[in-house]
């Protein structure tokens, strides 16, 4: 017996090193993956509810204006943006003016930008032409930067989270701006952005239907999701409800005849449940390892 | 947000599968150890009653202190607790109520895991010691069995894994009652001696903490002890066995239960629906543990010319060690997560809040606390949930070795241990499957 015991030892314990020196491979890696993912561990709902746009109007002779400390009335030094290339109004045309008014869309980090115009004729035809008086197109800048040329009174600027300068030039035809005593004729508007979310691409989607009281999947009712994957369920059920995912303690309202979807960042890695919180009935579980 | 509560007891997450290295890591260690321990241990028992201890004298004093001060807790939380079960907050199962974290978590889990190591302050927490202060050490003969134990601690596991509002504070709270009702007219009955044989979980975490070094002397002094050496003071009765067998069953089950495997098999009923398949599973588990026990005592039975009774009760105690390796494996992840929810619970026990959502007490100001998931990461958690049961594992077949060697000639010490160290190889296998299957 006790050769014989001897050698089975021995490979058996050949065995578990060979096993425990994988594993510590396995487990540094998946360490560091957890690490990294838990800086982004925002979920969705948090950007959502963002601050109202503020807003203000400026014109353009606005740069006349002190300094003033509240930022929201702030204007660009004009010497930043001040083309060596500005087009000075003829002084026999009447001077062109433009005003500008920003409000939130429903769409978060989007702004409708409304566009008042007098003395000024929008000239989509003749942009890269000849300079014509009181004619030409508008120059949209985002904090200094020229951002793209637009031709309609009513446009859309998308900002990211936080404090922003919408400004928006009279641009003659060959894109000099016009200006008054060297001065660029521009409206500026300050705005607070929610942030844009930007509908993440979900790593993994899954869907379900509440129907008579009973769930369908169309993925196993195990989902298996790895730690930082973005997950998307879709509902569709035939009563109202919520869902609620435990553990991270996402909710959900349901609507009949409404497609519901719950994305969210599988940041946390466990096993939880999602079911519907009124009737519990199960819809799946979710393994985020 | 409300930290919400799953289907069994306590809790808003599952701890994951173990990765399949780490299982065949635990369970090739468990095996090989056992097998190079067979036959090389120490030849002379060392883990009796006998075994040295060292009292660290002048201890008595605060110790006494500490002691009362725990009791005084115990108490507090006991009250707290039972108020707020019966009428504290009972929506849905949502744990804005003290009384499940309580039972569930802080008792069930923390403190047998606990006990282990720094020993048996159980009998200091658990407020019907202190209520049996009340009561003469004897009254009248106790019954001499451990049943009414077993069959408490039978009861919790209903009550934790198998009832569907199991996790209901108005449930939880009438439990409560009933458990007190038993305890303490137990006691106006029989005296002191009837906690001793009917407090089920007194029982199963004093056997617990006799694996710890730490105990106490009559004179209240620390004493020093070898690890385990105290299982042998353990004052084995008829249905001993049985009421560890329940726990270890009952825990094999909380895990099975959550496997798919078990899904495959009854589906996901809910509520009531649930209620006989849950049953019949965990009396099933709690049968396999006990035929396996029962094979492991018979085998040695037959080795070494003792009554099988005889053999099932010297080997019990070396249940404890599988047991609490269990409790480790499978509630590690929940002590980390719900720990923290018991003290923003104890913050607004009864779990009342205004139309505006705010706490209506706040106590330690924690009551809007929200539980961090992320404080230890999942790789430590499943090193430990493996380790626990290699560990738990050793301690079993040391303990039981050092049995053997009491009684016996080291040959056939080691002939009447096989069958036995067969069975815990068992125990530990299943143990690690259950949370690789998970």
């Amino acid at each position: 017996m006790g050769t014989k015991l001897l050698r089975l030892v021995s490979a058996l314990f050949a065995f578990a090193i060979v096993a425990s020196a994988c594993g510590g491979e396995t487990v540094t890696e998946s360490a560091s993956e957890a690490a990294s993912v838990v800086q982004d561990a925002a979920t969705n709902d948090d950007v959502v509810d963002g601050e109202d746009a503020t807003e203000d109007e400026a014109s353009h002779d606005d740069h006349e204006a002190e300094e003033d400390s509240h930022a929201h009335d702030e204007v660009e030094s004009h010497e930043e943006h001040s083309h060596s290339d500005v087009l000075e109004v003829n002084a026999d045309a009447a001077v062109p003016g433009i005003e500008i008014e920003l409000t939130e869309s429903d769409v978060s980090g989007v702004f409708d930008i409304a566009v008042t115009l007098t003395n000024f004729t929008i000239n989509e035809e003749a942009v890269d032409g000849e300079p014509v008086d009181n004619e030409g197109h508008l120059h949209l800048y985002l904090d200094g930067e020229r951002v793209e040329r637009f031709f309609d009174l009513n446009h859309q600027v998308t900002v990211p989270e936080g404090e922003h300068v919408i400004e928006v030039e009279l641009s003659s035809n060959s894109h000099a701006p016009y200006a008054v005593d060297g001065v660029p004729i521009r409206a500026a508007a300050t705005i607070v952005g929610a942030g844009a979310v930007v509908e993440p691409v979900a790593d993994l989607a899954v869907a379900a239907v509440f129907a008579s009281g009973s769930v369908t999947l169309d993925a196993d009712e195990r989902i298996e999701a790895s730690v930082g994957d973005v997950v998307t369920l879709t509902i569709d059920s035939d009563v109202a409800e919520e869902i609620h995912l435990h553990g991270y303690d996402i909710f959900a309202d349901v609507v009949p005849g409404e497609t519901t979807t719950m994305t969210f960042t599988a940041d946390t890695p466990g096993r939880f449940e999602i079911e519907f919180e009124t009737s519990h009935a199960f819809i799946a579980e979710l393994v985020v390892s | 947000m409300l930290e919400l509560l799953i289907a069994h007891g306590v809790g808003s997450r599952g701890t994951l599968p173990l990765p399949w290295w780490q299982f065949a890591w635990a369970a090739i260690v468990a095996l090989g150890l056992s097998f190079v321990g067979l036959g090389s241990f120490w030849r002379t028992p060392r883990l009796t009653a006998e075994a040295p201890r060292r009292t660290i004298s002048g201890t008595a004093v605060p110790l006494t202190i500490a002691e009362w001060a725990l009791r005084i807790v115990g108490l507090v939380i006991y009250g707290l607790t039972m108020a707020a079960g019966l009428f504290g907050t009972d929506i849905g199962g949502e744990s804005v109520n003290l009384a499940p974290v309580t039972i569930y978590v802080m008792v069930w889990v923390a403190v047998p895991i606990f006990s282990a190591v720094f020993g048996d302050f159980w009998s200091a927490l658990n407020p019907f010691e202190t209520i049996g202060k009340l009561f003469p050490e004897i009254r009248k003969a106790p019954p001499d069995h451990h049943w009414v134990a077993g069959a408490m601690l039978f009861g919790f596991l209903v009550l934790e894994l198998v009832h569907p509002s199991g996790d209901s504070p108005r449930i939880l709270g009438w439990g409560m009652v009933v458990y007190s009702v038993v305890i303490i007219g137990g006691l106006a009955m029989y005296g002191r001696v009837w906690i001793e044989r009917a407090d089920g979980l007194a029982l199963l975490f004093r056997t617990i903490a006799a694996i710890s070094p730490f105990g106490r002397d009559d004179a209240g002094n620390l004493v020093l002890r070898r690890p385990m050496s105290e299982l042998s003071n353990l004052t084995v009765r008829p249905g001993t066995a049985i009421a560890f067998l329940v726990v270890l069953g009952g825990t094999s089950f909380d895990g099975f239960s959550e496997s798919p495997l078990f899904t495959d098999i009854i589906g996901r009923p809910r509520g009531w629906a649930a209620f006989p398949p849950l049953l019949i599973g965990l009396i099933i588990m709690i049968g396999i543990a006990a035929i396996l026990f029962w094979i492991g005592s018979q085998a040695t039975a037959k080795v070494t010319g003792l009554s099988h009774q005889a053999a099932s009760d010297l080997f019990a105690p070396s249940l404890l060690p599988i047991v609490w390796a269990y409790a480790v494996a499978h509630y590690a992840q929940l002590l980390v997560d719900q720990s923290q929810s018991f003290w923003f619970r104890l913050s607004n026990p009864f779990g009342n809040f205004d139309e505006a959502g705010n706490p209506t007490t706040n106590w330690f100001g924690a009551a809007d606390g929200v539980v961090d998931l992320n404080v230890i990461d999942v790789n430590i958690i499943a090193w430990v949930q493996a380790t626990s049961i290699v560990v738990g594992h050793v301690l079993a077949v040391l303990y039981a070795h050092d049995l053997a060697i009491r009684g016996f000639e080291h040959r056939s010490a080691v002939r009447s241990q096989q069958t036995m160290l067969f069975v815990m190889v068992l125990y530990s296998v299943a143990g690690l499957w259950l949370l690789f299957s998970a």
